[in-house]
């Protein structure tokens, strides 16, 4: 028992957080874009996150919905996965390892760059993604993005 | 021969596995994805054997889990998918692959969705993840509601399963799962000389249901599971007398959950009756004995960085609620865990756990002792690695 205490202490100073030396800048700003003939202008940010995590899977107006996310060392996709989905990039990570394995839905698509998720957008009308707030959208529609 | 090839596997997966899926096909919407995960724990237990022969001063690294999934989505609403799992823990498994779920899934709106096949069974919070490592935080999750070693029992069903969510406005959203069907289950391995012998299993229905509540109060969900089965069984007792019984059960648990951005918070609290009827043999197995066990848990974690996770638990299991006194008679666990992502694909989980109680543990596994035997107090580590991609 001794033992198991002691393994435990080890773990706990082994492991224990260390303050950074130098302050990250800021995560870059997004924004999230639709096929041009998405009747939508605006979403709730709620209903965004349950596009993304496919909880749901059709647009109002029945369109199938096919999320994409960039990479997930991306920091657009950090500051997207923050501000709108309400969780950590390792949670969703943690949540698409549970729909994989128990059969129940696979995650999003991932794309590269900012230019692939403009054209994968471009060519599908059910798409939405989130890209730089500085990129080109081309003829992609921005979506307005409500609710707290 | 067989454990050195899943750490051959394992080994494999870490170095070579890509940051996601491995994909085949051309569609680039919806690909052929294949998922796959390899699993390698050691256990070391003091005082009482547990889940494997654990006792021995090496401790045991008869704890392994691999598998391997395809899944293929056609246009917005069909898929289908397969997993082949192989698992080894202590007496259990053997590494004998096996279909561990397959289905068809038809979506037809976000509120109706129509599943066949072999699908995992929805119980409280985490049934469905029970096997998969990467999904959580602990090595093992709180064993008075999740046991692993009845994980044949529990984990899926054959038949079908309707699903869904439904918005509620400003109420949140309800998700519900509602199944019926049948569980295939081979016949355990018996201990020789054991006084009972296991001849046949067979659970000729199982149906159930998950309602789970998200409520407005954002990262916090509720909800309630019931399973309803019939366990029909063929035992020999002492060598010479064979007896058919049939021993319904009705499993429910209460659960709910919070997380708010890294912190995770949850409880359940669950009652599993099983009675006993139509016994063959009413001398040797008595109709209409009835058994009530109580089970709960409160559980925390926290992700300090992207790399670690610490968390902790208290589990508690009352085999019979009519008789609560006595080591024999209770299992409490308090469980410590360190979870480290070393990369997107490999982890390494380092666990505690202090025991107080005996009635989680297998006579057979300790020398056929009856529980009032072994040692009350005891304690059990866990170190496991697990690839996935």
């Amino acid at each position: 028992m001794r033992a198991l205490l002691f393994a435990i202490a080890v773990a706990v100073w082994t492991t224990a957080p260390t303050a950074p030396a130098v302050a990250e800048p800021p995560p870059p700003g997004f924004q999230v874009i639709v096929h041009r003939d998405n009747p939508l202008t605006s979403a709730d940010r709620k209903l965004i996150a349950d596009l993304f995590l496919k909880r749901r899977t059709t647009w109002p107006d029945h369109e199938g919905v096919r999320p994409v996310d960039l990479a997930s060392e991306s920091p657009v996709r950090q500051r997207f996965t923050t501000a709108v989905l309400g969780k950590t990039v390792p949670q969703v990570r943690s949540y698409w390892q549970q729909r994989i394995f128990t059969g129940r839905e696979l995650p999003p698509l991932e794309l590269a760059s900012d230019q692939d998720v403009v054209k994968f957008v471009t060519n599908n009308r059910g798409a939405i993604a989130y890209v730089s707030s500085d990129a080109g959208i081309g003829e992609a529609k921005a979506l307005q993005i409500k609710g707290p | 021969m067989s454990r050195l090839r899943l750490i051959i596997a394992t080994t494999v997966l870490t170095v070579a596995a890509p940051a996601s899926a491995v994909t085949i096909g051309s569609d680039e919407v919806n690909p052929l994805e294949i998922h796959g995960f390899a699993s390698q724990g050691w256990i070391k237990t003091w005082d009482n054997n547990y889940l494997a022969e654990s006792r021995a001063e090496r401790g045991s690294f008869e704890f392994s889990e691999v598998g391997v999934n395809v899944t293929k989505q056609f246009g917005d609403k069909l898929r289908m998918g397969t997993q082949l799992f192989a698992r080894k823990l202590g007496p259990l498994g053997n590494y004998n692959a096996k279909m561990d779920w397959f289905y068809i899934d038809y979506r037809f709106r976000d509120w109706l969705g129509l599943r066949a096949g072999r699908v995992k069974m929805p119980f409280g919070l985490y049934n469905e993840i029970n096997d998969v490592d990467a999904a959580r935080a602990q090595v093992l999750l709180p064993q008075s509601v999740y046991p692993a070693a009845n994980r044949d029992f529990l984990l899926a069903q054959s038949g079908g399963e309707l699903y869904g969510l439904i918005p509620l406005a400003i109420f949140g959203n309800l998700e519900y799962r509602l199944y019926a069907g049948v569980i295939q289950i081979d016949t355990p391995a018996n201990e020789p000389g054991a006084p009972v012998r296991i001849d046949r299993l067979r659970v000729p229905y199982v149906m159930g249901g998950r309602l789970m509540w998200e409520t407005p109060l954002e990262g916090l969900r509720v909800g309630g599971s019931l399973q309803d089965l019939r366990l029909d069984t063929t035992a020999t007792f002492g060598g010479v007398e064979t007896v058919n019984v049939e021993i319904p059960a009705v499993l429910w648990v209460a659960s709910a959950e919070y997380t708010y951005e890294n912190l995770l918070l949850a409880a359940e609290y669950s009652r599993w009756h099983v009675q006993s009827q139509n016994s063959s043999n009413p001398a040797i197995f008595p109709d209409d004995q009835e058994t009530t066990s109580e089970r709960a848990y409160v559980m925390g974690t926290y992700r300090i960085t992207d790399w670690l996770q610490p968390g902790a638990y208290y589990s508690l299991l009352f085999p019979n609620t009519r008789e609560r006194e006595g080591r024999a008679n209770i299992q409490n666990d308090i469980a410590a865990t360190f979870r480290f992502d070393i990369t997107e694909n490999w982890l390494v989980k380092l666990e505690g756990h202090y025991m107080l109680g005996t009635a989680d543990l297998s006579t057979a596994l300790n020398d056929g002792k009856p529980r009032s035997e072994l040692k009350k107090e005891w304690g059990l580590v866990l170190v496991k690695t697990t690839a996935y991609f």
